[in-house]
């Protein structure tokens, strides 16, 4: 596993830019710096070539300040008429040496002549003085122009130094202006001149000034030079070499340049013309010199840079290397992940309660297959994966699931289930709850199926077993049907049979009674007539006992409704019906709301029938009749009280008081046939409620019924 | 009424045949009051079959039933009267017994006219016999060409 590329490559790339960086960083400081550098020698150079020939100039302008003292001096003029005119004056003469021994104790001159119109020289100071051609011949030119000259450097034939000289013409001012003579001022540059000029106020090694001239084509070099020690009027250049800043200065350039001087070095100076001169200034400095510092700048730079490239790199380097730590232990940590996650499933799959396989969807070979997967099939995992699917299939099933398999394979379906069975090797069967899903998997040619497989032969013996034993007790119900059903024909036709063949007889017998007292009455005494008034009213009687009887039966059988019953309308109703049964009695209702219940409007509306009209009958020994109709809640039940303050009954008696044809009270006292509240029990107990009673005898009865609170759907 | 139509009377028992016949005479009806003891024999009378093929010619006036008869039972009859073009104008009535409701539902369900519960009480027995005598005998009305035209 290797570090990405891209990280190491945006390291890369961020060195690059670093180092880019850094370099361009210590290129701008580097420039920044050598640019300083120039402006500080361009300055340098330039402050110090100003001060060079403004001094310069001033130098000349003592000079002829010098000059100008003698030129036109009257006294002296006259000492020089007087000497000239009679060289024995002596007084004369020394006055002039006295005049004239003052210039060589100066600074600048070292010799002094007089000399006359003939060109002799007549006094000298040193005595003695031969005189170099170059200065006879500016005398003879002084004689002609009667003007000042500064004789400009020359080299001595004699003595080979280097001289300039100082021409003061002697005016005779009497006679019209007349040079009689002129005075010779030999000015030694070695002196004042030469040191001033090669003196350099900073140190430096090869800083200079040099002092040129034009000479012809050439630039003529005035002074000796601080590395050419013989220069001075021997040192010449051509015009043509005008990369030198020499020859530049008097081809009339000013300022800073840069060339190559006499020793054919780099060079940068500062160029101008000395005024009112013929001289060129050139102060220069090596180039070498100048760039000294700025190439020490540039290699501590460069250790700088190399430094700061070296810790970039170490950086980039700690980073690169924490980053592929990092992504070492990502790689780590996912691919332990991943074999976690690998044997995880590997143990799922092992382990599942279910047969699992993986097979190809176009040839049916079988890859994977897991243990539960062999068991269920009966065989061995190595036997399993050498199998053709379908030789184990049940000749049966292999239509359903080659159609299924074909789907998969065209796309139509993701997945399918299908009940099947294998074929174990002892020829045994395996009844299946088979999943097949279609699953790509890279490492295999084709798209693979993924099988899953529960064994159901048990579930499935017991859902036949189940569906044997439902189909057995749906039989028995059927039997037990029948059986019910030709019980209740039987008792339906015994119903009918009271009904219709008890009451005849009934019938017959008050037929006849009636047919004999009315037509036989004359053959009958008053006992006679009695008995067969008994005999008519127990006829009637049994007839009563039949039609309640009956009607008890009924309430059993019939068909009951479940409807929402408003008992307010109810009673209201029964009320009604009850009326002509209490006309004349003095009976006081007291009647609540009563709730809607679920049942049987036409079973609950006898309840009420007989609960009142026992009310009645039994408060009928009363002179105010009081019956109370109350109602309340108990838990899921409205419990309905009906209250009489009629005979009651003794609670002994109450568990008798719902059998059928029980009475409490002789029928003489009060008619009936003991069947009404066995009806009502039979009713209540048909809506899932309750009934019972509580009495004392004289106190009144209070009947209870509960029924099931009414619950809207 | 040119013509005192017949009652047909179907009622097995003797003693009520008997009974209802006293009422009957009680009502001073005129009309002929034809007993046969069970639906087979009424039906036979009603399309002058067996016994009653030589017949006057003619549906009688009103057909009372007994419901519980031997061989065909009243509600039997009934059908069989409503079913047939020429007889279902008759007015039939249930005199029976019977309370049952399915007894009631079915009678009228095919198209009984009447449906009386014998009263256990003879007296009022025989008002109700009475009554039904007068109402379907005398008073009552029936299209005349349906009911005569019946022949066979």
């Amino acid at each position: 596993m290797k570090i990405p590329s891209n990280i190491t490559t945006k390291l890369i790339v961020m060195f690059f830019i670093l180092t880019s960086c850094i370099l361009a960083g210590a290129y701008f400081v580097y420039k920044g710096y050598e640019k300083d550098r120039l402006t500080e020698v361009e300055h340098i150079l330039s402050s110090i070539a100003e001060l060079k020939a403004s001094q310069l100039v001033l130098w000349r302008e003592e000079r002829l300040g010098d000059a100008q003292i003698m030129y036109g001096n009257v006294a002296f003029t006259n000492l020089v008429r007087r000497y000239f005119k009679n060289p024995q004056d002596v007084e004369a003469k020394q006055h002039l040496q006295n005049w004239m021994a003052q210039y060589p104790q100066s600074a600048e001159y070292d010799q002094v002549r007089l000399i006359d119109t003939q060109g002799i020289t007549r006094i000298s100071i040193p005595a003695r003085l031969s005189m170099s051609r170059d200065v006879s011949k500016e005398v003879q030119e002084t004689f002609q122009t009667g003007k000042i000259q500064l004789v400009d450097f020359y080299r001595n034939e004699k003595d080979q130094r280097t001289y300039l000289g100082l021409i003061v013409p002697i005016l005779d001012a009497t006679a019209g202006k007349i040079v009689i003579g002129v005075m010779h001022l030999r000015i030694n540059p070695e002196k004042n001149l030469y040191p001033y000029i090669l003196h350099w106020p900073t140190p430096s090694l090869t800083a200079e000034t040099l002092l040129v001239r034009r000479d012809g084509n050439d630039v003529l070099y005035l002074h000796n030079l601080k590395f050419s020690k013989d220069a001075a009027l021997k040192l010449r250049i051509s015009l043509q070499k005008t990369n030198v800043p020499s020859v530049m200065a008097v081809l009339g350039r000013i300022g800073i340049v840069k060339g190559i001087d006499y020793r054919n070095i780099p060079v940068i100076a500062d160029v101008r013309p000395v005024k009112d001169s013929p001289w060129f200034l050139v102060t220069r400095i090596d180039l070498s010199e100048m760039e000294a510092p700025v190439r020490e700048q540039f290699w501590l730079l460069v250790g700088f840079v190399l430094a700061l490239i070296f810790a970039t790199a170490a950086g980039l380097i700690l980073l690169w290397r924490q980053q592929s730590i990092r992504f070492y232990q990502e790689q780590l940590r996912s691919a332990k992940a991943l074999r976690e996650s690998e044997d995880r499933f590997k143990k799922l799959f092992t382990e599942a309660p279910l047969g699992i396989a993986l097979k190809d969807s176009l040839t049916g070979r079988i890859y994977e297959v897991n243990s539960m997967f062999a068991k269920i099939v009966g065989r061995k995992i190595d036997e399993v994966m050498q199998l053709n699917w379908m030789s184990i299939t049940h000749p049966d099933d292999i239509q359903e699931e080659r159609e299924h398999v074909a789907q998969l394979n065209a796309g139509e379906i993701h997945s399918f289930r299908m009940e099947k069975r294998y074929l174990h090797p002892d020829g045994s069967l395996a009844w299946i709850n088979m999943t097949i899903a279609s699953v790509k998997d890279q490492t295999h040619e084709h798209p693979c199926h993924l099988c899953m497989i529960e064994d159901i032969t048990e579930r499935r013996q017991q859902k036949m077993e189940i569906q044997r034993l439902n189909t057995e007790l749906e039989q028995r119900v059927i039997d037990r049907t029948t059986q019910l059903q030709s019980a209740n024909k039987e008792l339906e036709s015994f119903c009918y049979s009271v009904s219709h063949d008890l009451r005849a007889p009934l019938r017959h017998i008050d037929g006849y009674v009636d047919l004999l007292t009315t037509r036989c009455r004359d053959g009958l005494s008053d006992q006679g007539l009695h008995y067969l008034d008994t005999i008519s009213d127990s006829a009637r009687q049994m007839g009563i006992l039949i039609d309640d009887l009956l009607q008890f039966s009924r309430t059993g059988r019939a068909e009951m409704k479940q409807e929402k019953v408003d008992m307010n309308k109810l009673f209201k109703e029964v009320q009604t019906t009850l009326k002509e049964t209490y006309v004349g009695r003095n009976v006081e209702w007291i009647v609540a709301d009563l709730p809607a219940v679920r049942g049987d409007y036409s079973l609950l509306r006898q309840v009420w029938a007989n609960l009142l009209s026992n009310a009645l009958k039994f408060t009928r020994t009363k002179e105010v009749a009081r019956i109370e109709i109350s109602v309340h809640r108990e838990k899921e039940e409205f419990i309905f009280v009906v209250s009489d303050n009629g005979v009651g009954f003794e609670m002994r008696y109450a568990t008798k008081l719902f059998g059928v044809f029980q009475r409490l009270h002789p029928v003489e006292k009060f008619e009936g046939t003991g069947i009404g509240l066995a009806t009502v029990q039979r009713i209540i107990d048909r809506h899932g409620g309750r009934v019972w009673a509580e009495a004392e005898v004289d106190q009144g009865a209070r009947f209870y019924f509960a029924l099931p609170i009414f619950k809207e759907e | 009424m040119s013509e005192v139509k017949t009652i047909l009377l179907a009622e097995d028992n003797p003693k009520d045949v008997e009974l209802t016949m006293e009422a009957l005479a009680d009502s001073k009806l005129a009309n002929q009051v034809v007993v046969v003891t069970d639906g087979v024999e009424a039906m036979d009378y009603l399309l002058t079959l067996g016994k009653y093929k030589t017949r006057k010619p003619g549906n009688p006036a009103a057909v009372i039933l007994d419901i519980k008869m031997p061989r065909m039972n009243g509600i039997e009859v009934l059908r069989a009267i409503r079913a047939h073009e020429c007889l279902k104008m008759i007015p039939v009535i249930m005199l029976t017994s019977s309370r049952e409701e399915q007894d009631l539902i079915k009678s009228y369900e095919l198209g009984t006219n009447a449906y009386v519960v014998k009263p256990v009480k003879f007296s009022e027995f025989v008002d109700a016999v009475k009554h039904i005598g007068v109402f379907w005998a005398m008073l009552n009305e029936l299209p005349e060409w349906k009911t005569n035209e019946y022949t066979k």
